[in-house]
């Protein structure tokens, strides 16, 4: 068993590999047909300007842009797999160390987010299933659809207008106020969490409608096997028959679904942290589009992607721990 | 044949009732919208693009009933306006994303083998890249305008649709029908085209539908960030390109109008897409991986 196990971890790991070749196609591609001359997006057009002529050409020839298009994504691959991902010119520095120093802050968004549309996902999903036709599910239901039509940025916006501007709850934006850094430990908690609440929220809202949605129709398909039949036969409560067997029956599908919401989760991300100027990877993304900085949105696609293929594939080992019928083979 | 699907009707009849009201409150609900997008000019008092800083920021009224925004520019005006770039940018990436899909669905189902994995793994590819990033990398390279707005949604949206196109063509390959029609020597284009694509048009037209509600709302995502419609074009999305600062003044009709439009839309052509779905195509779910 447990050896079927690491064998499925790794025949999952190798499948995995086109898709980081793929991804690293695209990306090559992306930047090799974009109108920019690959020498003033690695340096800038203030600085290639003022480059002799000489330096240039051998910039050209230390880059390979001489070479063929192959040769020239071989010689950007190894340079990507030793960890060079370039030069930013708007933020002065190494495009790797720009993205390692931000995604702790997207990290600590999303993970929050992901978690409260999560946990309000299975509970709302769970109870309107639990009473199909009640006035409760209807109204979830009509909920999810107003959610689901709503895009983030706009609810963002009103939950700003309400809790920050009229209310005077919650800071507007930044990860911490001005004046944390000279306070107390206990405050400055305290004021992490104030900053973190409102963009948390707003990111998990805007995916709490497609859970919703996926756990009750997954609730309702469980409810109408057999077993929860035999269930009902055996004369157990109710109460268990929704929560223990038709639950857990449910929950296996969705540990995919989370998987695959990942890129969705980091398009969020890049609008509420842009809304909320939230230091992350979302917030640099964007800032690199406006400056056109080519660098930084290649490394940060290379790194999205990256990310997607992990949580994918840790879905679906997490898939194979929990549901004992996945064959290995 | 016609015996089986009455049969088929009259089990399904009370819930297709349900789905038929559906439809038609969303389309009527739809067409509202077009035909205040069409007539435009009659509707709106002002001209959408002419600042009157005399009546900045005036809250809603009897003249200005949806309020002025910072350049005195009316908002019922503008809404008004924006409708017609709203829906219009909305059906036309739809379309194109979904004839992207249906190509690359049909191409893969039906020749499989090596083109089949390649092409799927295509798409494994592009689903893996979150489509946000991908729109701000496409939009940053190309000039701002409507046609460049369509074709990047177009190419980060086509995945789902090539999916549900090559299952079906792949079963579609193996029926009696279309074997038969192989044995009697018939040339591909034609099988393709007569027995293929009409059984798989239904599909298309769901995609389309439901795409539009997601196109709309990239779009109207994509000019609040600044990298959508240029700003002498009037859309929903653009008209909130200013409202994150109008909001911290407490100026909130510039926002709420535009925005609701945006639900509204998005809202009536979801229900129907999903009405259309459940009759034309009952195996599948719209809200989960669009």
């Amino acid at each position: 068993m447990e050896k079927n196990l690491g064998h499925y971890i790794f025949r999952r790991a190798l499948q995995a590999l086109p898709l980081f070749f793929g991804i690293s196609i695209l990306t090559f591609l992306i930047v090799y047909l974009s109108p920019i001359d690959p020498v003033i997006a690695y340096f800038g057009a203030d600085v290639v300007l003022q480059m002799p002529e000489e330096d240039v050409a051998k910039v050209k020839q230390e880059l390979g842009l001489d070479e063929p298009v192959y040769m020239q994504y071989f010689l950007w691959l190894k340079r990507v797999c030793q960890g060079d991902l370039g030069f930013s010119r708007t933020k002065h520095r190494p495009v790797l160390d720009v993205i390692v120093d931000r995604f702790p802050a997207t990290l600590l968004l999303t993970v929050t987010g992901y978690s409260i549309s999560v946990i309000l996902g299975i509970i709302i999903g769970v109870l309107s299933a639990a009473k199909e036709g009640s006035l409760f599910d209807r109204l979830s239901l009509t909920l999810n659809y107003i959610l689901y039509s709503t895009p983030s940025f706009l609810i963002a916006l009103m939950a700003i207008l309400i809790f920050v501007v009229w209310l005077g709850w919650l800071p507007p934006c930044r990860m911490t106020s001005v004046t944390v850094e000279t306070s107390s430990l206990l405050f400055s908690m305290i004021d992490r969490i104030k900053h973190l609440v409102l963009p948390a929220l707003v990111l998990g809202m805007s995916h709490l409608a497609i859970y919703a949605t996926y756990i009750r129709s997954g609730m309702l398909e469980s409810l109408h096997k057999d077993y929860i039949i035999t269930a009902r036969a055996k004369g157990l409560h109710e109460w268990t028959i929704t929560h223990k067997h038709a639950f857990r029956n449910a929950l296996l599908p969705f540990i995919t679904q989370l998987g695959l919401s990942i890129p969705w989760l980091i398009s969020g991300s890049v609008v509420i942290e842009t809304i909320f100027a939230w230091p992350g990877i979302g917030r640099l993304a964007y800032d690199a589009a406006l400056r056109a900085d080519y660098t930084v949105l290649m490394g940060l696609t290379l790194f999205t992607g990256t990310l997607v293929i992990f949580g994918n594939l840790l879905a679906d080992i997490a898939y194979a721990i929990v549901d004992p019928r996945v064959k290995y083979d | 044949m016609i015996k089986f699907k009455s049969v088929e009707m009259k089990r399904e009849g009370y819930s297709t009732a349900k789905k038929h009201k559906q439809i038609f409150v969303s389309l009527a609900l739809l067409l509202f919208f077009v035909f205040i997008a069409a007539f435009a000019p009659y509707l709106a008092k002002y001209d959408p693009v002419e600042a009157r800083l005399s009546e900045a920021e005036q809250p809603p009224s009897v003249t200005h009933p949806f309020g002025t925004d910072y350049l005195g520019r009316d908002v019922f005006s503008r809404v008004v306006y924006g409708a017609r770039v709203s829906l219009l940018v909305g059906v036309i990436a739809a379309v194109v994303a979904v004839w992207i899909g249906t190509s690359i669905g049909l191409i893969a189902g039906y020749y499989g083998g090596y083109l089949d994995n390649i092409l799927m793994r295509i798409v494994d590819t592009v689903y893996s890249l979150p489509a946000l990033i991908l729109l701000i990398v496409i939009m940053s390279m190309f000039e701002r305008s409507i046609e460049s707005i369509v074709i990047a949604i177009g190419l980060t949206h086509w995945m789902s649709t090539a999916r549900l196109i090559r299952s079906e063509a792949l079963s579609l390959k193996n029926r009696p029908f279309v074997e038969a029609t192989v044995a009697l020597g018939a040339r591909e284009s034609y099988i393709m085209l007569r027995h293929i694509f009409p059984n798989i048009i239904y599909i298309a037209i769901v995609s389309v539908t439901l795409m539009t509600a997601h196109s709309i709302l990239t779009e109207s995502m994509l000019s609040f960030l600044g990298l959508g419609i240029p700003p002498h074009e009037s859309s929903w999305g653009n008209m909130l390109t200013d409202a994150q600062r109008d909001i911290m003044f407490g100026i909130w009709w510039t926002t709420f109008f535009p925005g609701l439009m945006i639900v509204l839309t998005v809202l009536s052509i979801t229900f129907l897409g999903d009405g259309l779905r459940d009759i034309l195509d009952p195996r599948r779910e719209s809200m989960v991986r669009l």
